[in-house]
């Protein structure tokens, strides 16, 4: 009989603990020895993407004249690759690289490789290297060594790989990326910095005596892009570079200083950025001027975007020989996002594009209509 | 005050959209842990894919039942990566450091935890980017601090207050308060940061914490089956 009193004693007691407090006597697991991961693996901080660019491009006038359409199809992928001791990651790599085909290459900005590329192409676009925290306090001096974008402009903390809309660097530089040796980190309480030594292979990757440069930015640092949505920074390049685009042969001496902006505008109907690059200098004696506005608008559920872009270029008249001229453009895309990653993980869209050539160093200026289908996944 | 908070806040993104494809990473991880943790030597980066669990599918899965509603297609997919930094001193674990991307009414919140690796509970919480009318008044050191000390089972617990006792004094999610000063606009952007904070402890839980608050979810849940069934 006690027995039982005691026992609806004890129940009475725990429901009324349980009714004051539900998670009385509720304490973390504690995990089995076997659930604990110890074995590490060589597919540990490893990353692979594949990636589809299909781009088809119809201009007004070629497309009256020949009844063709631009297309560029590739396929390619992407690797990364951490490297850590048991507490410091020390290194880490990457690879991205593209086989394309392209037929009836039109000049469009949303292509600069394709200026002159073969039929089929393979395409280095990332190839590097970085060590993390060589020298000083964390975040002063890292080190990247491979192929990979220009540290030039805001072309080095945008990623263009798939976007139609391309920044300044292809036109001041030939290619938007070179092999090079940079190093990065922070300068000052408020400022960071890149610089580094470049190659100067142009879009072919290629050595033909020249010296090299070495280019440099530094920038507002990022407690005024995630506080206030703001970037700026200037650059610099200096040396010897060779570009078939150009109409010099050989090396080519070069120096450019640059400026740039980019400002976001938060909205409840999505962040609207604002980019501007400016850039000036010489390639011999021709001198260089660039310019190039922008902006675009993201809908909060990233589901949609579009964007417009207005770019000048001009390079000392063609008197020269020089391959001088103007290339001036305005641009407008328009993209439904399937996937739309905030780190770029996973990409997946379909854009429309137009692009007006207001003028082109070789005249024949034209209207383009794009649609390109992207994913990367 | 100031400059800590904008050190917290992180640096220029050096290259992270060119140089990385993962979802929510630090833009300057060294400078930035080490503003959290001014004691560390090193730091470690690991990259954590639900998909490349044996019972991915299912751990995502779980993820979208604890969060509480479902997870947003574009920013909360099952392939997306996440990077979970652990910071030390010498050989000693000082913290964990892992941030979400939530969707809020203007765009993106990068919502970042700093843990403690013993007592698994947060030990700041910051933004890195916030695509908000309410930016200002959410990164106001007031708002975020109120996430000190807050652990998962708090946030578990919550669920079973939220609906059979509200106003408990024991329910700590229950008392957080939007900023002061936050536009009308912008309240749905507190709800996304708060939703963010948990999940991201979620992920906490299952990539650096062997689901140790499991216990707590299970009597959360049982708690309430308890309460509906009682007259």
């Amino acid at each position: 009989m006690n027995l039982v009193r005691a026992s609806l004693i004890l129940l009475a007691t725990t429901a009324a603990a349980f009714a004051a407090d539900p998670f009385a006597g509720v304490e973390p697991a504690v995990p089995e020895a076997s659930a604990v991961p110890v074995d590490s693996s060589w597919k540990d901080n490893l990353l692979f993407r594949k990636e589809i660019y299909l781009l088809w491009a119809a201009g007004e006038d070629d497309f009256e004249a020949t009844d063709r359409v631009y297309s560029r199809l590739s396929a390619g992928f992407e690797i990364q690759k951490k490297f850590s001791t048991a507490t410091k990651t020390v290194a880490s790599v990457d690879y991205q690289g593209r086989l394309v085909y392209r037929d009836h290459v039109l000049p469009t900005a949303a292509d600069p490789m394709g200026m002159d590329a073969e039929r089929w192409t393979y395409e280095t676009h990332n190839a590097y290297a970085e060590f993390h925290n060589l020298l000083g306090d964390p975040g002063r001096f890292s080190l990247r060594v491979g192929r990979f974008y220009l540290p030039f402009g805001l072309n080095a903390q945008t990623d263009t790989h798939g976007t139609l809309l391309q920044l300044s660097n292809d036109r001041l530089f030939g290619a938007d990326r070179d092999w090079q040796v940079t190093a990065y980190g922070s300068a000052s309480e408020h400022l960071d910095y890149l610089a580094g030594y470049v190659f100067g292979a142009g879009p072919d990757q290629k050595l033909d005596g020249q010296a090299g440069m070495a280019v440099g930015r530094i920038g507002l640092n990022g407690d005024y892009l995630y506080e206030r949505g703001l970037e700026a920074g200037v650059s610099g390049a200096f040396g010897e570079r060779v570009d078939p685009h150009a109409g010099i042969d050989g090396p080519i001496r070069t120096w450019r200083l640059g400026a740039d902006l980019r400002k976001r505008l938060d909205s409840g109907i999505g962040p609207f950025t604002l980019t501007g690059e400016a850039a000036a200098g010489e390639d011999e004696e021709a001198t260089v001027w660039s310019g190039l506005a922008q902006a675009d608008w993201l809908l909060p559920s990233r589901r949609w975007g579009a964007a417009a872009q207005y770019f000048y270029f001009e390079r000392e008249p063609a008197g020269h020989g020089h391959g001088g001229g103007i290339d001036e453009r305005a641009s407008a895309t328009l993209t439904r996002y399937f996937r739309n990653d905030v780190g770029n993980a996973a990409l997946h869209w379909i854009a429309l594009g137009l692009e007006r050539q207001l003028h082109t160093p070789d005249g024949g200026e034209d209207t383009l209509a794009m649609v390109q289908y992207y994913r990367y996944w | 005050m100031k400059k800590k908070t904008a050190i917290l806040c992180g640096w220029l993104a050096l290259a992270p959209a060119a140089f990385g494809a993962i979802g929510c990473t630090l833009a300057n991880p060294a400078r930035d842990l080490k503003a959290l943790f001014p004691d560390m030597t090193s730091y470690r980066e690991d990259v954590k894919e639900l998909a490349k669990l044996p019972d991915g599918r299912a751990a995502y899965e779980a993820l979208r039942a604890r969060v509480g509603g479902d997870l947003d297609p574009v920013y909360e997919a099952y392939d997306v990566p996440y990077t979970l930094y652990s910071v030390f001193r010498g050989a000693e674990k000082l913290g964990y450091v892992h941030g979400v991307n939530v969707p809020g009414r203007g765009g993106v919140i990068q919502v970042f935890l700093a843990v403690d690796p013993e007592t698994a509970a947060i030990g700041r919480m910051f933004y890195q980017r916030l695509e908000s009318p309410g930016g200002a008044a959410l990164r106001n050191p007031a708002a975020t601090g109120q996430f000190a000390g807050l652990s998962l089972a708090d946030f578990y617990k919550h669920d079973y207050f939220a609906a059979a006792d509200p106003g408990n004094e024991a329910d700590r999610v229950g008392n957080l308060a939007p900023p002061a000063g936050l536009p009308a606009a912008a309240q749905p952007d507190w709800d996304a940061a708060r939703r963010g904070v948990r999940k991201n402890l979620i992920l906490l839980d299952l990539f650096a914490f062997d689901r140790r608050h499991e216990p707590f979810f299970e009597r959360a849940q049982a708690a309430q089956r308890e309460k509906e069934t009682t007259p």
